[in-house]
């Protein structure tokens, strides 16, 4: 059998391993296996159990610290007060003016525009001089939308043709409906309470809004021709 | 039918794998090696303990043939369990655990080998260092004899053909395994093992007078 098994696959001969298996009976001295199994038990402490032991006041540590920052994240954002510009119409609001055919269509709809737009500006309260951040950030968006005027009107006056540059009572209603109003309906009724309300402007500094009110106020009060 | 004639011609070497556990404690429950070793990287401390009595011996036995020197023996058993200890965190179950187990060793012996020159035939190996109790004188006696013969035959195998048969005999291992333990081909370690397998049967079944 040993030889039929030789020429198998594994060459094992079982009468030489019964015999090695009845010479070798050694055992490992037990000492050795004290040595061994202190040195395993030693090495064995699990570190995930250390890991777990601060792992979890730190994710505590970690929500209440997240949920304090935006606690005080929140308390110290600006209050948004009036929402004055997100109450414009949107008939009123500066649209972007492309091509002259939009500009013609914005032509036709802005008699119907202008009452709102004088709405608007009866809604907007008089400015004054004031160091709050809020009113800093509306000047600025007003000033935003004043470039954005003078680059639509930059557009226009490029772009309309001479027949359009004629009519200019429909342009002026236009510039109307699209320009803010700086100078409430009771400073514009008379010139003199205008051209304060205009002096005021340049004192702030919003010298752009202030011309605007100028042009408005002599296209509204046209100086007397000299004879 | 392949499987039936491949379960025939294991069938020698699982009787020597059980006879090589008899003394082992039966269990009803035998986890797996991987298994136990997977739960002592967790930090399960039972399952390296059962882990280690499952192999203690056969590897000792093991280190103990290819050493032919007890003192050596037990630093290199020491160095393979600690490395074995050490590795556990990089454990991954790809192979056999008695794969990893006796690659650990091979290497460490290799690693004796060259740290002690000076290894060489001087062993301290005392086949009858533990009698068998309830045999008769005679049947002692040639047990005595038979075990010298053999124990002559396996101390004077060549390096190579000694570790392969031990790897074959203590570690279970089958000779893909060998071969990856031994870094040489299948058939090489195949061809050790079977001129190992010749020489001890020849000592074996020489007479008393030459042996």
């Amino acid at each position: 059998m040993s030889d039929k098994r030789m020429n198998k696959d594994e060459p094992g001969d079982p009468r030489v391993s019964a015999a090695y298996r009845e010479m070798a009976d050694e055992r490992s001295p037990d000492h050795l296996d004290h040595i061994i199994l202190n040195a395993a038990r030693g090495a064995a402490r699990p570190r995930w159990k250390d890991a777990v032991a601060w792992l979890r006041p730190a994710a505590w540590v970690a929500t209440i610290g997240v949920c304090l920052a935006i606690v005080i994240e929140i308390s110290l954002l600006p209050d948004p007060g009036p929402a004055e510009f997100d109450s414009v119409p949107p008939a009123t609001a500066p649209p972007a003016v492309t091509s002259p055919a939009a500009a013609k269509r914005l032509e036709k709809a802005a008699p119907q525009a202008a009452e709102p737009a004088a709405a608007h500006a009866l809604r907007k309260p008089a400015r004054g001089p004031s160091a709050d951040p809020e009113v800093r950030s509306d000047e600025a968006e007003a000033l935003n939308r004043v470039r954005e005027l003078r680059r639509q009107e930059a557009f226009q006056e490029d772009t309309a043709p001479a027949a359009m540059l004629q009519s200019a009572p429909a342009t002026t209603s236009i510039q109307e409906t699209l320009t803010e109003r700086y100078c409430d309906e009771t400073a514009t009724a008379d010139p003199n309470s205008w051209l304060e309300c205009i002096l005021e402007l340049e004192r702030q500094g919003l010298l752009e809004a202030a011309r605007l009110e100028r042009e408005r106020l002599a296209l509204a009060f046209p100086p007397p021709e000299l004879p | 039918m392949a499987a039936s004639a491949r379960l025939l011609r294991q069938a020698p070497r699982a009787l020597s794998q059980s006879a090589c556990l008899a003394y082992a404690p039966r269990m009803e429950h035998r986890p797996e090696d991987s298994a136990l070793m997977l739960r002592y990287r967790d930090g399960d401390v039972a399952a390296f303990e059962i882990l280690y009595r499952r192999h203690k011996d056969a590897l000792f036995r093991y280190l103990l043939r290819l050493c032919r020197q007890r003192a050596a023996a037990e630093d290199v058993f020491q160095e393979v369990w600690g490395k074995i200890i050490k590795s556990r965190e990089n454990y991954r179950p790809t192979a056999k655990f008695t794969t990893f187990l006796y690659h650990v060793a091979h290497n460490c012996f290799i690693d004796y080998i060259r740290r002690n020159k000076r290894h060489g035939n001087t062993a301290d190996i005392e086949p009858d260092s533990q009698p068998d109790g309830g045999d008769c004188p005679e049947m002692l006696v040639e047990k005595s004899l038979a075990r010298r013969r053999l124990d002559a035959a396996l101390r004077s195998l060549p390096d190579e053909q000694r570790d392969v048969f031990l790897l074959y005999e203590e570690g279970g291992l089958g000779l893909d395994e060998i071969a990856t333990i031994t870094d040489c081909k299948r058939e090489t370690a195949k061809s050790r093992l079977r001129y190992a397998v010749r020489k001890l049967r020849e000592a074996m079944d020489d007479p008393p007078e030459t042996a």
